[in-house]
């Protein structure tokens, strides 16, 4: 074989190899620390309350309601000198065993032990703001042009104040989830409950709304951190599948989690309308 | 590193090494189904909190200087990453699919160059 032949031989070996595939799978372990996974709520109206309690797996496994199950953590709840003890129920859930009177502005403390691990989480129900008034104007858009109508808040608390607002137009009736932050206390806010498109509007529009029951609910003020990074932690099936966020909460120690306490009230748009304005 | 093979053809070598580059990854998944969807999330490292495999590859670079035309001419053999080496550029955490359609995790990487092999021909005037 003479010197080109060779030459040959090895540019046609080389090119073959570059035709490989560039993707490949790594036999590589992702570093991996057991987690306590806690998710609850506990509201003012109900004096028993579920509270999940799972643990977190190596990312290259699939969790399943048996590979995350945790039956037998030590999981309490305090308050004043009392403790309740919450017990295993089933898939992970843990619930109270003596009722509690959920209070407002009153500090509840969660307490989870298991294995070595330990998580805590201190939080209150903040008080509702104060009902000014609900007043009206309008809005427009490159969809259209709506009346909305607004409700005059004073602050009574800070907190994450939240409605499921009525939207209504022609062609449809959609509740839309609707936030606003009070950070400050004894200060105004307008917090929009519901929004008419025009063209559904004819007569006295309003009269028809005026019975509306409209519904506020306020939770902790740190809630905001688990509500806007609640759809991260995804991680998609390519180079740009995660951006490498987590999902946020208020739960310390070794876990990742939350445990907010909220409350809920409701009113007539009669009662507070005010037409002039 | 260069070597004179005879008059006439020289042998050029390097070979680069350097420490995995940091990303990104999940560390753990678990269930998020307080909403009542049986959702998988994943609880991310800090930020570049894992390293990469180590970066390294051998270049090669043949010299032959002849003379043709009574001007000097060089023709040149130049092989970047000599031995193929599967550098990452990128990791992810991905999936295979096997025939029955089960879904596999793995970390997945992505290599840019494997062996490049580039020919050359200069003459000074």
């Amino acid at each position: 074989m003479n010197l080109i032949n060779k030459i040959i031989l090895l540019i046609t070996i080389i090119f073959i190899i570059s035709c490989d595939d560039m993707i490949l799978n790594l036999d590589y372990e992702l570093p991996f620390e057991e987690k306590l996974v806690i998710h609850g709520f506990y509201e003012n109206t109900e004096q028993f309350i579920r509270v999940r309690i799972s643990k977190s797996i190596p990312a290259l496994q699939e969790p399943t309601l048996e590979n995350t199950l945790v039956d037998d953590a030590e999981c309490f709840i305090k308050f004043d000198n009392t403790e309740v003890k919450l017990i295993h129920t089933t898939d992970s859930y843990y619930m109270n065993e003596l009722p509690i009177e959920f209070e407002i502005d009153k500090e509840y403390e969660l307490n989870v032990k298991w294995k070595n691990k330990t998580a805590k989480v201190i939080n209150r129900i903040p008080k509702l703001p104060e009902v000014i008034s609900i007043d009206t104007n309008t809005v427009s858009n490159r969809y259209g042009t709506y009346l909305q109508v607004n409700l005059n808040v004073k602050s009574r608390d800070t907190g994450f104040l939240f409605s499921s607002h009525l939207f209504t137009n022609e062609l449809s009736l959609n509740r839309i989830f609707s936030h606003t932050l009070l950070d400050n206390k004894n200060r105004e806010y307008i917090f929009n409950i519901l929004e008419i498109d025009y063209l559904y509007l004819s007569g006295d529009y309003m009269e028809r709304y005026l019975d509306y029951e409209f519904s506020i609910g306020i939770a902790s003020l740190d809630f905001n951190n688990y509500y806007s990074t609640r759809m991260e932690g995804y991680s998609g099936n390519d180079i740009f599948g995660n951006n490498g966020i987590n999902v946020e909460g208020n739960i310390k120690g070794d876990a990742i989690g939350y445990w907010y306490g909220y409350q809920t009230w409701s009113g007539l748009i009669r009662d507070y309308f005010q037409k002039d304005k | 590193m260069n070597y004179e093979l005879g008059k006439s053809w020289e042998l050029g070598l390097a070979w680069i090494f350097g420490s995995g580059q940091a990303f990104t990854l999940p560390t753990s998944a678990y269930h998020d189904n307080i909403s009542g969807y049986n959702q998988v999330r994943y609880n991310f490292s800090e930020r570049n909190g894992v390293r990469a495999p180590s970066y390294h590859r051998l270049d090669l670079n043949f010299m032959h200087k002849f003379e043709m035309y009574n001007i000097p001419w060089v023709f040149s053999i130049n092989i970047f990453n000599a031995y193929s080496r599967r550098n990452p550029f990128a990791l992810y955490l991905g999936y295979d699919y096997s025939t029955f359609g089960e879904e596999t995790k793995t970390v997945k990487q992505i290599t840019l160059f494997p062996i490049i092999p580039t020919f050359g021909l200069s003459f000074e005037f």
